[in-house]
């Protein structure tokens, strides 16, 4: 008997160590959302075998296996998906590259934020897929189709851009929705502000009188904004000309990917043709 | 100093208060953004501070501990809790709402806790709100985890945030529940005489004819309620509530109806000021929780060794 088990041990043991079949091809973890764009436009979603749940688009991206949430990864999910490259954004997530590069793992950072550390972001991650050709030509043909959409009349609506409601926040010009807006035209009410993204007082939004506002996040409705106290008299508001969620997704604008294209021309239909 | 004269200079210090937030910034503003954007924020402040010095001074004595302050009894987790939950079901207008539901069901729990054994204290009190205050901390916290990109309003209610926007009816609303926090402090007012008693110890209270237990618990269900507005619109001020009745005890004695309406008031200036220097020190506004414990805590200490 006892040699019975110690036979099933020493089997056990052996059939662990046994090699695994060597997969040569590489594996990407991808946990920031922009970058999955980024990558998706240059090879699809093949190699990637792992990204967090912001990751949503396109859906190809979005069923694959999850390793968390943008501010809370787990790092042992990615360890066991044994990847070649871990792609990371900026913010909490610095944290993790370094954990991640502790064990050995290859990161590579990736958190544009204007639109020349886009294109220069498209060109680094195509040299890390090994794939630098396909690199320039998207970054030359966004870059090229950024330039063609750029905003040159004289008609810049005032905008107020709010990207969240309590307290209530909006966006500078060196940010890079900021630079967005400007692109299409638009004549940001708070493109000063001393941070990129920063609280702002109500009574300088009523004191500038944008004529359109636009709300990047869920929870508010445009009809919502106009029974703000002292609002009422906005030209934005007298003119109903308020967006939200509905209106234009958040993330073609907010998210420094490829589809920032269609949120230029979006915004630029908004700001110019009513 | 009698306590008219003093009641006096802190009306003057009101006014004094008002005059300067209402039109003092780097560019005079319109009449109309004053009365839009600025009064609405200045009451709300006024009301805050006003309430937290007033309960406090109230529940340092009912608690008889000198650390007692509005949110000790676990009403402020309560409501940011409720608050909180809002932010997360992106139920956004109906934060106030949450909070102050949030605030309710925690003063019905404390007030369970406290009773269960059959006999009730000031210390079993004290005990099941920092304990059902706890609970809720942590709670907040696992929400905060989860829910990294609402960190903005979170720390809204965590560290106070008097820049609340009304709506029209919310607007309303509001001045009603002003009306009635206004009620309910002067309800607290009358109470002082018993609190004077109390002070000598709950045996002779109520040897002198003082329902002790009832009395504790108006006076908890009534500044809960109070504090519970509080936080439902401007969140969670740390120090106005403990340190501005220490303060007026140290300066005006012990007597608890003048200090009730001294630590209302100078709670109320207190605010205001704090919350200017919130809004205008820098171009970002800074949590006035922070500007409170900054300037609370040196004039404390100052305070503290001029009294030695």
């Amino acid at each position: 008997m006892r040699v019975l088990v110690l036979l099933l041990g020493l089997v056990l043991i052996l059939s662990c160590s046994i090699e695994r079949e060597e997969d040569t091809s590489p594996r990407y973890v991808v946990t920031s959302p922009e970058v999955g764009e980024i990558i998706y436009a240059l090879q699809g979603s093949t190699n990637i075998v792992g990204v967090t749940a912001e990751v949503n688009y396109p859906v190809e991206l979005a069923s694959l296996p999850k390793v968390g949430e943008f501010g809370a990864v787990s790092r042992e999910k990615i360890i066991a998906l044994r990847p070649s490259i871990v792609f990371t954004s900026g913010l909490e997530q610095e944290m993790l590259a370094r954990d991640l590069n502790k064990v050995g793992i290859k990161t590579v950072m990736i958190y544009p934020k204007s639109i020349p550390e886009l294109l220069a972001g498209i060109r680094e991650i195509a040299g890390h897929l090994e794939m630098q050709e396909k690199g320039i030509v998207l970054a030359d043909s966004l870059q090229l189709q950024i330039e063609g959409l750029r905003y040159s009349g004289q008609q810049r609506p005032r905008v107020y851009l709010e990207i969240y409601g309590n307290p209530i926040m909006s966006i500078s010009r060196n940010s890079f929705i900021g630079e967005i807006v400007e692109l299409a035209g638009g004549d940001n009410i708070f493109d000063s502000l001393p941070r990129d993204y920063s609280r702002v007082r109500a009574e300088d939004i009523i004191d500038r009188d944008p004529e359109i506002i636009i709300l990047t996040y869920p929870g508010l409705t445009p009809g919502e904004v106009k029974t703000r106290k002292g609002w009422q008299n906005i030209t934005a508001c007298l003119d109903d000309r308020i967006y939200g969620i509905e209106d234009i997704d958040p993330d073609i604008i907010l998210r420094a990917g490829p589809r920032i294209t269609e949120g230029i021309s979006l915004l630029k239909r908004m700001f110019h043709e009513l | 100093m009698k306590s008219k004269t003093v009641l006096r200079i802190f009306l003057f210090l009101v006014f004094a208060a008002v005059v300067i937030y209402l039109y003092l910034s780097y560019r005079t503003p319109t009449s109309y953004i004053v009365a839009q954007v600025r009064f609405p924020r200045l009451l709300l402040t006024f009301i805050c501070g006003f309430v937290l010095g007033g309960v406090g001074s109230v529940y340092q004595i009912m608690l008889n501990n000198p650390l007692a302050e509005p949110y000790i009894l676990g009403v402020s987790s309560g409501a940011a809790l409720g608050g909180v939950t809002a932010i997360i079901i992106g139920l956004y207008l109906l934060i106030p709402v949450f909070a102050f539901t949030g605030a309710l069901l925690l003063i019905l729990i404390v007030w369970y806790l406290a009773q269960v054994g059959g006999f009730f204290s000031s210390t079993k009190l004290l005990l099941s709100g920092i304990i059902a205050g706890m609970f809720c901390s942590a709670l907040i916290s696992l929400l905060l985890y989860l829910n990294q990109e609402e960190i903005g309003s979170i720390i809204g209610i965590l560290m106070g945030n008097l820049g609340h926007i009304f709506s029209m009816r919310e607007w309303t609303i509001f001045r009603v529940i002003l009306g009635i926090s206004l009620l309910l402090m002067f309800y607290l007012y009358t109470l002082s005489d018993k609190l004077n008693i109390l002070t000598s110890g709950d045996l002779i209270a109520s040897s002198l004819g003082i329902e002790v237990r009832q009395l504790r618990r108006k006076v908890f269900i009534v500044s809960s309620i109070l504090v519970g507005f509080t936080v439902a619109y401007a969140g969670i001020i740390g120090f106005v509530g403990l340190l501005v009745p220490h303060i007026v005890r140290m300066l005006f004695g012990n007597d608890q109806r003048k200090v009730f309406l001294f630590s209302s008031f100078a709670g109320a200036v207190f605010l205001i000021f704090c919350d200017f220097i919130a809004m205008h020190l820098t171009a970002i506004e800074i949590p006035v929780g922070v500007i409170t414990a900054f300037i609370g805590c040196p004039f404390f200490i100052y305070c503290f060794a001029r009294n030695r």
